[in-house]
């Protein structure tokens, strides 16, 4: 097993490890420890290596390294977003097509209270999300889910509610059709259909 | 810190000794001598040094993290992390026709070799020659003349030099006891064919001969006739005109009314196979060398040059006659594979030479092309492909999908092209998916991928191939039901055209200079991979590793017509590759 590394102080474990005759042998002492800040400091930077470099807390350049292991060319400009998109796309990159795949990857990347996934048959599904945020990036969003979707499987463009209206419109010419619909709003108009509640 | 927002920055050699001899003057006195040359001094720059190495160390490791500054396992530790792995060296893989006695048995691990090079091939299994396969193997391509084969003593129409499968196939089949086989190859292309029997009555054996006789005459044109006739005559006298539609019977009627043929058989006719074999039974002549009186004979208004002689193998290359083995041979082509792993190129009928013979073993050939045996992929192989391949394997993402093919041992790449809308676009149906892959095509193989294919697809979205599904492969369902078929692609191989305009300067410019650029072109092209595009910038570089070049111009495209300095855009499933022929050198 490994030994855990830890940090402590080189300088005081000087009085533990010299001679009993050299206890009081300030002089000598402090030639030693002029050495061991050195040690101090390069231990330091070695257990930076295993707390800072890691995905989930990579700032900066280093968090550019992370962008390249994931091949993700763009980069928001703050760590976060860009450190939650990463997250998204090891979800992307490890999606076997299924609709929890599609979800876990939309709840890694967006702040929208609630994710659903409707299958649109034949061979297509959309994704509904409730609440989003306005800097949402849904470009990117697009980018994962084509990575994360079924191969030949289509998808409708992401709905949103409330801040965004749903709609679709019928191409049934039914005067009795429900008309312009908006999830959580008001039916009406012509040629339209009520979405369905996901 | 030496590790920030900014990376990771070594603590330098003398900013270590700096330090330590702060350190050491604060603690016993600004006075304490730590020059270079005091004993203090040396001490210290000693330590340092051994602690410098250690920063240089850390920088090793922080690089180790990244993609584009890891190198070695280290590189192999980072591409892991998004499931790709360094590939080792692999061996050349081929398929070879073996030709010789029907039930002679090559065993696991026999040996061939390439014959330009002695690289050595061996078995990949068991195989046996089949009584139901021949093979007609020339000593080179044929670039002129006929070859009249026969079973059963029974000749068929002479096959030309340039026919193609059809041709021949409808040649052989024309004979009367075989009606059904499959012919691949042809002489113009690979130096030989091979027929596989599917339907026949050949009582005594599916042996063939190569006609030599001066019992029987083969009278053939370069295609079939659609008009005309044609005039022959035996002893200086003629016969009646042989009409370009006239059947086997009127034919052996009208040279049976020659005063000196008393018996003869007829194989063939003009308008279908474009000639005739004629066995002589009995008959009264000083020779039986056909002469060709007059002709009319045509196709569609071009005139037919016909050729009549006895039967036999006239097949020449350059003038140079050729040999011909005519066998038994396996039933399909079988694979081999080098024995040494590294980069090899198996060009098609390269491998004709048995390192370790064996009776009734006479001779072996592959009609196609191998896979090329590849060196252990270097890091900046491994890097370019690291970024092509971040999906998680056998998944049914079309990445998913593309891994669990190149995963396979004998797929060098693949590729996918899908129609996830809800109409045809490109002959593909809607909700559709085609994966093109560069393998060889065999069996074996073929149902390797399909397998693999099956085995990732989603289930409900359909397979398609768009050049009609001419390769295809056995798999078996989740239910357990076998021998379905399911289709996919080669990827397309796009010919470039090259012309390099270059000004020499005298002295410089070696005398093999053009044959070195050409060269230069070919194997940078080979180094492209599916779908990669050709830049035109990217050109010059393995142009001006030739010396001696003082001004250059390089323009290329896709026809011979069309080449321009524009960059050539190759689609995923397309491979960009260039032949010696289609370069120009200007």
């Amino acid at each position: 097993m490994t030994k855990e590394l830890v940090i402590k102080d080189h300088t005081e474990d000087i009085n533990s490890q010299v001679l009993s005759q050299y206890k009081n042998a300030e002089s000598f002492k402090s030639f030693v420890t002029s050495f061991l800040s050195e040690l101090n400091e390069l231990e330091t930077e070695l257990i930076s290596f295993k707390t800072d470099l890691i995905l989930a807390a990579s700032t900066g350049k280093n968090l550019n390294g992370w962008g390249l292991i994931l091949d993700s060319a763009s980069r928001p400009i703050d760590d976060s977003t860009f450190r939650n998109n990463l997250y998204a796309l090891i979800f992307a990159y490890n999606s076997e097509g299924r609709a929890i795949d599609i979800i876990n990857l939309f709840t890694q990347v967006t702040t929208a209270t609630d994710i659903k996934i409707r299958e649109v048959y034949d061979s297509k599904f959309q994704v509904h999300l409730k609440e989003p945020s306005a800097s949402t990036d849904y470009q990117f969003l697009y980018r994962a889910m084509r990575l994360a979707k079924p191969s030949a499987v289509g998808y409708l463009p992401i709905s949103t509610s409330p801040l965004t209206p749903t709609f679709s419109f019928d191409s049934d010419s039914d005067p009795d059709g429900l008309g312009f619909s908006v999830i959580g709003g008001v039916d009406g108009g012509y040629y339209s259909i009520l979405q369905p509640e996901i | 810190m030496a590790l920030t927002d900014q990376g990771f920055t070594p603590k330098s050699f003398s900013e270590i000794r700096n330090d330590i001899s702060d350190n050491l003057k604060l603690a016993l006195g600004s006075d304490i001598d730590t020059s270079a040359t005091s004993r203090i001094g040396q001490f210290v720059d000693i330590v340092s040094n051994e602690i410098y190495s250690t920063w240089q160390a850390m920088q090793d490791v922080y690089n180790s993290w990244f993609p584009n500054t890891s190198t070695g396992v280290s590189l192999d530790n980072v591409a892991a992390i998004t499931n790709t792995f360094r590939l080792p060296a692999t061996s050349a893989r081929a398929s070879v026709y073996y030709v010789g006695d029907a039930g002679t048995v090559i065993p696991l691990s026999h040996q061939i070799q390439k014959t330009a090079t002695g690289d050595v091939f061996l078995a990949n299994g068991s195989y046996t020659i089949s009584d139901k396969a021949n093979a007609i193997i020339a000593s080179n391509v044929a670039t002129s003349g006929v070859i009249t084969l026969s079973w059963f003593s029974t000749p068929i129409v002479a096959i030309n030099w340039n026919d193609d499968t059809a041709t021949i196939k409808a040649k052989i089949e024309n004979h009367p006891s075989i009606s059904d086989v499959t012919v691949l190859g042809s002489f113009d292309t690979v130096g030989g064919i091979h027929i596989v029997f599917n339907a026949d009555s050949l009582t005594y054996g599916r042996n063939p001969n190569v006609v030599d006789s001066t019992q029987q005459n083969a009278i053939v044109a370069p295609d079939v006739a659609t008009s005309g006739s044609i005039t022959l005559e035996w002893d200086s006298v003629s016969i009646a005109a042989i009409n370009w539609n006239d059947d086997e019977a009127a034919i052996k009627a009208k040279i049976e009314a020659h005063p000196l043929i008393y018996l003869v058989s007829v194989q063939g006719r003009f308008d279908s196979f474009g000639g005739i074999a004629i066995s002589f039974a009995s008959d009264g002549l000083t020779s039986r060398k056909p002469t060709v009186t007059a002709s009319t004979l045509q196709n569609d208004g071009d005139t037919l040059t016909i050729n009549a002689d006895f039967a036999k193998n006239s097949l020449q290359r350059s003038g140079v006659d050729l040999s011909t083995i005519a066998n038994f041979a396996t039933l399909e082509d079988e694979t081999v594979l080098s024995q040494s792993t590294g980069a090899l190129n198996v060009p098609a009928i390269s491998i004709r030479t048995i390192t370790t013979p064996i009776t009734g073993l006479n001779t072996v050939i592959n009609f196609e092309a191998g896979i090329a045996g590849t060196d252990r992929e270097t890091d900046a192989q491994l890097r370019a492909r690291r970024e092509s391949e971040l999906q998680k394997i056998g998944t049914a993402t079309s990445g998913g999908i593309i891994e669990a093919l190149q995963d396979l041992a004998n797929v060098t790449k693949a590729a996918i092209v899908e129609n996830d809308s809800d109409i045809v676009v490109d002959s593909r149906p809607a909700h559709s998916f085609e994966v093109y892959v560069d393998a060889l095509n065999t069996t074996e193989i073929n149902n390797e991928i399909a397998q693999a294919i099956y085995n990732a697809k989603p289930v409900g979205i359909e397979v398609v191939s768009t050049d009609g599904g001419g390769r295809t492969g056995i798999y078996t369902d989740a239910n357990g039901t076998i021998n379905l078929v399911m289709p996919f692609s080669s990827i397309t191989p796009v010919t470039i055209y090259v012309t390099v305009t270059r000004t020499t300067i005298n002295g410089d410019y070696p005398s093999d200079g053009d044959d070195q650029i050409k060269a230069n072109l070919i194997s940078y092209f080979e180094s492209l991979t599916l779908g990669d595009d050709v830049y035109i910038h990217r050109l010059y570089t393995p142009v001006n590793l030739v010396p001696g070049i003082s001004d250059l111009e390089i323009i290329a495209g896709k026809t011979a017509g069309s080449q321009g300095s524009a960059n050539i855009v190759i689609d995923p499933f397309e491979l960009a590759t260039l032949t010696e022929a289609n370069i120009t050198i200007a």
